[in-house]
């Protein structure tokens, strides 16, 4: 059996791909949010491999180093149905890695960071693992909505490298409340509904909320249940709210992280927020914002981060982070 | 006392079917019928849905390891044909089981994926002191498929916890190379979406096109290395050798596939107990898990005995060491 390793592990890069092409959406109060779009020119997992060569390039490092890749299931790939870790690896370049493909309802990167870092924590022989997500709406939601979110597309993968001392995750807490399962889905195409041709001539495979009852109910309860995670971290890693200099909010709408910094009494010019620039990019906009931390002024080595990630879906994490 | 399975919940659904019947309606030739040594599987009725065989095995678990909903720490999930598509399965779980200590996720795949879920839950049962009792949950209802075998419904949940005090998890392996991909759905991704005048006729299955020539260039020359690789590695990490191994459980396919891998590995034919596909069929991954309880109950594993087991499925394969 493996032992666990003192050596630490840091975020030593994130690779970031947005689309050029931005357009314009009205949100339900009236304010505009601008997101960047692909369409079938620009695939998911053309996003993706440039997000990934981009970390490898910023990391300088070549593909043979990656040994350990998780990535985020939480939008559509170029075919259905596909592992797409493996393919987008075989994009890129690598031939053999541990890797899988997870889901935990859009916002499951920190949680996968998790799973990454802890991956070269107890095996030896590993020193590089990575964590990727693409976000890619055109053509699988209504009108890029999401309740109150605007969905945006864009890649991200973040390395991590045993040895690298710097943004160090200290801690990390989660939190699911699985009454919530059921407010995104596709209806079509699982064992209720099966993909058939009337489905998809009627445009019905398309991500949504469905249960609008729990999605209000949630968006009430989201700040409490991340600030309980909040809480936790801090524990963990025996620093106390006081002590952070930068918190990374990342949630459906930049509302909604207001309300969560305004519960906590969180100071805005401690907030780093990325949904109001991009829009929701799920498991993808929670790694662009570990990008925008590693180069935000208002940190510097030894300072603490919070990253929090609130989910409409029913899952939250927080990860507190040493520069 | 270590890593281990603390219990094995099994849920299968009250009918059984003979294959015959489901042979006719497929219109499978007789050689390949035979072929398949599957004579039976258990096929599920319309109440008994993915999730419900899933909470129902996912209960059986908990009862057997003899710990409460409330003390499960994370629960992975996997239902290829779940009730929705990008639909929290695990989470569905946590609400029935009432687990309210429990984060969950998803872990997409087909037969494959149950390796990423052990892996997953390996790793954190060592890295992390706050978690102690990881739910696995596999369901699946995909019944009345004929590749690679009769396929059956049915659902396994295992308790993967830190003090077992059996099925101690020695050494896990995953692989995945730069494999060709052999089945390919072409529209409905986001480089051929679908439109209003998409054409898909019949099921997903229908509408797969599968490279039968890079198959059998490119793959089925080397399928035993491959499905053998994973657990030689295993071997060699633990410590041991294949033939150490008292029984070698694998995911179903065609009973003399079973057999053959035997060979290849260089180990009688009667280390696996192929003779279950006959009343089986294939499930999915959860194969191996089913099987060892049935091999446990029916006195073919004894207290001490060193298990190795095969998990493989869209191009990823699994080997790893349990003791008893």
């Amino acid at each position: 059996m493996s032992i666990m390793t003192n050596i630490p592990v840091g975020l030593k890069s994130v690779g970031v791909f947005t689309p050029a092409v931005k357009k314009e959406y009205s949100l339900p109060d009236g304010t505009v949010q601008a997101v960047g779009t692909a369409d079938h020119h620009l695939t998911t997992f053309m996003m993706a491999e440039q997000a990934f060569n981009d970390s490898l390039q910023k990391s300088q490092i070549d593909t043979s180093h990656v040994e350990h890749f998780v990535y985020m299931n939480d939008s559509f790939a170029d075919h259905l149905y596909l592992m797409n870790s493996r393919s987008l690896l075989n994009r890129v370049g690598v031939n053999r890695a541990v890797t899988y493909n997870m889901y935990q309802g859009g916002n499951s990167s920190l949680l996968g960071c998790k799973f990454a870092i802890d991956h070269l924590k107890v095996n030896p022989e590993v020193t590089h693992s990575f964590v990727g997500a693409s976000s890619h709406w055109e053509y699988h939601s209504e009108n890029r909505a999401l309740g109150d979110a605007i969905l945006g597309d864009g890649a991200a993968v973040a390395h991590f490298e045993k040895g690298h001392e710097d943004f160090q995750f200290l801690s990390f807490a989660s939190k699911t409340l699985g009454k919530y399962n059921d407010i995104n889905y596709l209806a079509i195409g699982g064992y209720r509904h099966p993909l058939v041709e009337e489905n998809i001539k009627n445009g019905e495979f398309v991500f949504k909320v469905h249960n609008k009852e729990n999605y209000h109910e949630l968006q009430g309860l989201a700040a409490s249940a991340a600030a309980e995670t909040l809480a936790k971290a801090l524990l963990k890693a025996k620093t106390e709210i006081s002590a952070i200099d930068l918190f990374v909010l990342h949630s459906h709408t930049a509302s909604l992280s207001s309300q969560f910094a305004g519960q906590l009494q969180i100071p805005k010019a401690k907030v780093l927020e990325t949904v109001t620039d991009h829009g929701y990019m799920g498991s993808a906009g929670t790694l662009l914002a570990l990008d925008k931390m590693m180069i935000d002024s208002r940190i510097d080595k030894g300072s603490y981060v919070a990253v929090v990630s609130l989910g409409v879906d029913g899952n939250f994490s927080s990860s507190i982070v040493k520069v | 006392m270590g890593i281990g399975i603390a219990s094995i919940g099994v849920e299968l659904p009250k009918n059984k079917v003979p294959t015959s019947v489901i042979a006719e309606q497929a219109g499978l030739p007789k050689e390949i019928y035979d072929r398949l040594e599957c004579y039976e599987i258990w096929q599920a009725e319309p109440d008994e849905d993915p999730t419900t065989l899933g909470v129902q095995s996912a209960r059986k678990a908990l009862a057997e390891a003899r710990i409460t909903a409330e003390e499960v720490d994370l629960i992975i999930a996997n239902c290829w044909n779940a009730e929705y598509h990008m639909w929290q399965f695990s989470a569905k779980i946590q609400e029935e089981l009432g687990a309210i200590n429990a984060t969950t996720l998803d872990l997409y795949g087909g037969c494959n994926a149950l390796g990423g879920i052990i892996l997953i839950a390996y790793d954190q049962l060592r890295a992390d002191q706050s978690i102690n009792n990881v739910l696995i949950v596999c369901s699946e209802q995909l019944s009345g498929g004929t590749f690679p075998q009769f396929i059956g419904d049915g659902a396994c949940s295992i308790v993967l916890t830190k003090d077992a005090n059996q099925l101690l998890l020695k050494e896990f392996v995953q692989i995945t190379d730069k494999l060709p991909e052999l089945g390919l759905l072409e529209k409905g991704g986001t480089k051929v979406p679908f439109t209003k005048d998409t054409e898909f006729n019949g099921s997903i299955w229908e509408n797969v096109k599968f490279n039968m020539d890079k198959f059998k260039k490119e793959i089925k020359p080397f399928v035993y290395n491959m499905t053998a690789e994973a657990l030689q590695l295993a071997c060699d990490k633990y410590g041991c050798k294949v033939e150490d191994l008292d029984k070698i459980f694998m995911v179903h396919q065609q009973k003399y596939f079973s057999l053959e891998l035997m060979k290849h590995l260089g180990v009688p034919g009667d280390k696996t107990p192929a003779h279950y596909i006959e009343k089986a069929g294939h499930f999915g991954g959860h194969d191996v898990l089913i099987t060892l309880k049935w091999a446990i109950e029916d006195g073919l594993v004894k207290k001490g005995d060193l298990l190795g087991c095969i998990i493989f499925g869209q191009m990823e394969f699994y080997g790893f060491i349990l003791e008893y």
